[in-house]
């Protein structure tokens, strides 16, 4: 098919050329040749006409040519093509009939028998002239035989015996006419028949001829031939000699019957236009087929002409609609037709224009529906940015879910605080979730789904391994099943530090009101006991008893109001008063404090900085310390500043601490000595914590050596926190 | 480019193609007299026709066209001198006899030898071209003759007829002018 299309466009772009080619070897055959007969302007006006078209064609081959590429081109050519095809083939089938029909006729006219017909007229009117001159020659020829003519120079002229001679051959040799010249051709004599309607001027005489004077100068007769306007006449002169001298002309003339010589001269006529039209029967026919090519050439090019201009008329708002359609395919919709007429074409046009409009409406809303879905777009971009970036530094975990169960969202925090696997944390579901620990999300989900209720809110403990997380679990129904979606938003907070700092508030609170209200009775039991031991000792009979027993009394409830201060100070202990704080300083007072003690040294008294509450930390290196001094052996402080940190240390050369009691010495409420709270170190820890550092046992044998180390700067949302 | 080529194949190769069938056959001799050129001019390609034409009945015209041309090298030939004779034959064929008319001279005579009408037409002897006392004998000359034939008794005088029938060449010949001889005559 690709094949047969380029055969045909290579055909339709070559065709002008070959018509071109014709046309000029249709020039050289009607080209005038040298010895053309007939009407040589007949090929001149073929030769331009031709010439003309060959112009056109060739004008019209090269546009083609170049804008064989548009469409509308190539059906204007082809309709151009076809209509003058429709002309030309009927007039060449007609041109080639015709000279047929003509070469037929010139071989009917000019027919062998016609040729031979007019040779023998032309014989016969050729005979009778010539037995004509023969009747003359031999009349001549017996005036000169008979010798009877008279002897010219004495007879005077009008003399009877000349009349009578000449009027004697007249009637002999039925001449019409007898002159007789004399030597200086000078009219002697005349004899003539009359005839009817004969005036004057028939009398009128010819002068000499040059056959005349020829047969003067030959000295015989000769014979002649004129044609005058009365008629043909043949002439015959006859010289006259007397002793070898000129003495006379005779001069007789016989008139043709003129309808004889009519009748010659018309056969002459034919004869001759025969042979003319004979001799030029190519030309002839070259006329013929010349006026013929005028004809088609000039049909053919008043159709080429109205083939022109109907098919641009045609092709013109094909074009218009195909260039519109370009400027629309291009984005232009303001192209639009002019309709000027009422045919289908102009119905084409208009419906197109409606269409454009149409088309123009429908891509202006467009256009603006996609301006709008833009920005909406862009506008969602933003929220679904902000939202993205909202949960992913949100604390609290969620889950997006839609109808079905699948995960549509899940923020990190979710995964961190859910804890999932290291190996598979991707899930798209919820029904993923087959952890075990996962378990209870499973589960308040399906409560969430099966009750089909809005909101739900639970708090969940999740173990994994030896972590255990305390979650705030809160679901909630987005949208119903008629909306474009609807699923679940699930939202978890760790709660663990909030439920045990409620617990340790709670606690506190507890112990708080416990000391309080056992505190309240032991001042009395106290003062009441001194009291009694003061009032009664002497009216005891043991008083060494009563004394054992007031004092145990007394210091047991001492020791208990002790116990209770420490467990209040526990129990409500203050939060750290943070300033920066020297080292040396720091050392320096407890230094004087324990100044009576010999056995504690302090090593160094380093400079630099720490950011803490002096008064805890105080409390906390005192409480080292004394554990230390109830050792009784060698106690040393000393403190160590580093890039990150100050360590403060407190070591002691006793006996150290067991292996059991090691595990538990932080613990509230565990003490090895006798009268000891148990409360001190915990304490101790607790307020290291407090200030973000951390209270040690770097050695529990021999020497004991505790450590606490403070950071040098407050961690950051310490400080929020404290905002 | 396209349309010259065109033109070219058109008017100038077709004329030429035609001229190239068509090669003359004449017999041109010049000499001079008294200070007078003459020129004595035979065509043979013609006689045929011209007796076939005279012969069937038909009038025939001829007319002898003597031009002298100044030779120039480095422009067109410039002519000097351009005469015309003309000649004619009107046959009776009912008589069998020929008029030969000398349309310059005016000179009437009958034959009625066919032949003789046909060479009174074929041929030009002595035909008076130019005085010599024209001419320059620096100069270079020649002598260009062309026949001009007609069917009828008188020539076509239309416009078309004398652009396109440009005669028949009769050759050129160049003129020999002895500069003595010539003085002498003058």
């Amino acid at each position: 098919m690709k094949i047969n299309n380029a055969f045909v466009t290579f055909f339709m772009q070559t065709l002008p050329f070959m018509g071109a080619t014709v046309l000029c070897i249709l020039i050289y055959f009607v080209w005038p040749s040298v010895d053309h007969f007939g009407p040589v302007y007949l090929n001149w006006i073929n030769v331009g006409l031709l010439f003309s078209l060959l112009i056109f064609v060739l004008i019209f081959g090269i546009r083609h040519f170049k804008s064989s590429r548009k469409s509308s081109f190539n059906l204007r050519a082809k309709l151009v093509l076809v209509m003058v095809l429709m002309v030309l083939l009927p007039s060449l089938i007609l041109q080639v009939s015709a000279n047929q029909i003509i070469n037929k006729g010139f071989d009917v006219w000019f027919d062998v028998r016609v040729d031979t017909l007019l040779d023998k007229a032309m014989s016969l009117a050729q005979g009778f002239y010539a037995d004509i001159e023969e009747d003359m020659e031999l009349s001549l020829k017996q005036v000169i035989d008979t010798h009877d003519f008279p002897d010219l120079e004495p007879t005077p002229l009008g003399s009877l015996v000349l009349n009578q001679y000449m009027e004697k051959l007249l009637n002999k040799h039925g001449w019409g006419k007898l002159e007789l010249f004399d030597a200086s051709e000078r009219l002697i004599a005349t004899a003539q028949k009359t005839a009817r309607n004969q005036g004057l001027d028939d009398l009128k005489t010819q002068p000499v001829s040059d056959a005349g004077r020829l047969s003067i100068a030959l000295g015989r007769y000769t014979i002649d031939h004129d044609i005058r306007d009365d008629g043909e006449y043949v002439i015959g002169y006859l010289p006259l000699f007397a002793q070898r001298r000129l003495v006379g002309l005779f001069r007789a003339e016989v008139a043709l019957p003129e309808e004889v010589t009519a009748s010659a001269r018309s056969i002459e006529a034919d004869y001759r236009t025969y042979k003319e039209l004979d001799r030029h029967r190519q030309g002839i026919q070259d006329t013929f087929m010349n006026t013929l090519m005028i004809v088609m050439i000039f049909i053919v090019c008043v159709a080429g002409f109205f083939a022109v201009v109907f098919a641009r008329r045609l092709t013109t708002p094909v074009e218009e609609l195909a260039a519109a359609l370009e400027q629309v395919k291009a984005g232009d919709f303001d192209a639009l037709v002019e309709v000027n007429s009422t045919d289908e074409l102009g119905s084409l046009a208009q419906s197109f224009n409606s269409m454009i409009e149409r088309l123009k409406y429908n891509m202006q809303t467009l256009t603006e529906t996609q301006s709008e879905l833009t920005n909406a777009l862009v506008s969602s971009r933003q929220r679904q940015y902000v939202l993205e970036n909202l949960l992913a530094n949100l604390h609290s975990g969620v889950i997006l879910l839609d109808a079905s169960g699948e995960i549509r969202l899940m923020n990190h925090t979710c995964k961190a605080l859910l804890m999932f696997p290291e190996q598979g944390n991707e899930k798209a579901s919820i029904y993923d979730f087959s952890e075990v620990h996962l378990k209870a999300i499973l589960t308040f989900f399906e409560t969430l789904q099966t009750q089909r209720l809005e909101s739900l809110q639970t708090e969940l403990e999740l173990t994994y391994g030896l972590q255990t997380v305390k979650i705030l679990a809160r679901g909630t129904l987005l949208g119903s099943e008629d909306d474009v979606f609807s699923g679940w938003l699930l939202v978890f907070d760790d709660i663990t530090q909030l439920a045990d700092a409620q617990k340790h508030r709670a606690w506190a609170e507890v112990a708080q009101r416990l000391a309080h209200e056992i505190k309240n009775p032991l001042t009395p039991i106290k003062l009441s006991t001194e009291r009694v031991k003061r009032r009664f000792r002497d009216q005891v009979d043991n008083v060494d008893v009563f004394d054992t027993c007031t004092d145990a009394v007394i210091n047991q409830v001492e020791r208990l109001q002790r116990l209770l201060a420490d467990f209040s100070n526990l129990a409500t202990l203050p939060q750290p008063n943070m300033e920066t704080v020297s080292i040396s300083s720091l050392l320096q007072e407890l230094k004087e404090l324990y100044s009576p003690y010999p056995n504690l040294t302090f090593e160094g008294m380093p400079d630099g900085e720490v950011f803490c509450d002096p008064d805890q930390i105080r409390q906390v290196l005192i409480n080292l310390i004394d554990n230390a001094l109830a050792t009784q052996a060698h106690v040393r402080v000393y403190v160590e500043v580093t890039d990150k940190d100050t360590r403060f240390y407190v070591q002691d050369d006793g006996q150290g601490i067991d292996e059991s009691a090691k595990e538990h010495i932080f613990e509230p409420y565990f003490s090895t000595k006798a009268e000891g709270s148990g409360l001190g170190l915990a304490i101790a820890q607790r307020i290291s914590e407090e200030h973000h550092g951390q209270l040690l046992l770097l050695s529990a044998a021999s020497p004991t050596r505790f450590c606490m180390w403070l950071p040098h700067t407050q961690p950051h949302h310490s400080r929020e926190d404290e905002a | 480019m396209f349309k010259t080529l065109t033109f070219s194949f058109v008017f100038l190769i077709f004329p030429f193609a035609y001229a190239a069938g068509d090669a003359p056959v004449e017999e041109t001799h010049v000499h001079i007299e008294k200070g007078v050129v003459y020129c004595d001019v035979q065509t043979f390609n013609q006689e045929a026709y011209i007796l076939k034409v005279i012969g069937s009945g038909s009038p025939m015209t001829v007319f002898w066209q003597f031009e002298v041309f100044q030779v120039r090298d480095y422009w067109l030939d410039k002519s000097v001198v351009s005469i015309r004779l003309g000649r004619q034959v009107i046959p009776d064929l009912v008589t069998q006899r020929w008029l030969m008319r000398d349309l310059s001279g005016g000179l009437v005579k009958y034959t009625s030898d066919a032949e003789e009408a046909m060479r009174f037409l074929t041929q030009m002897q002595h035909a008076a071209v130019v005085d010599v006392s024209v001419l320059d004998g620096a100069m270079n000359y020649t002598l260009e003759t062309k026949l001009f034939t007609h069917e009828g008794e008188s020539e076509d005088k239309s416009w078309w007829s004398s652009m396109t029938d440009w005669g028949e060449d009769m050759g050129s010949v160049s003129l020999q002018l002895p500069m003595t001889d010539n003085h002498e005559d003058k």
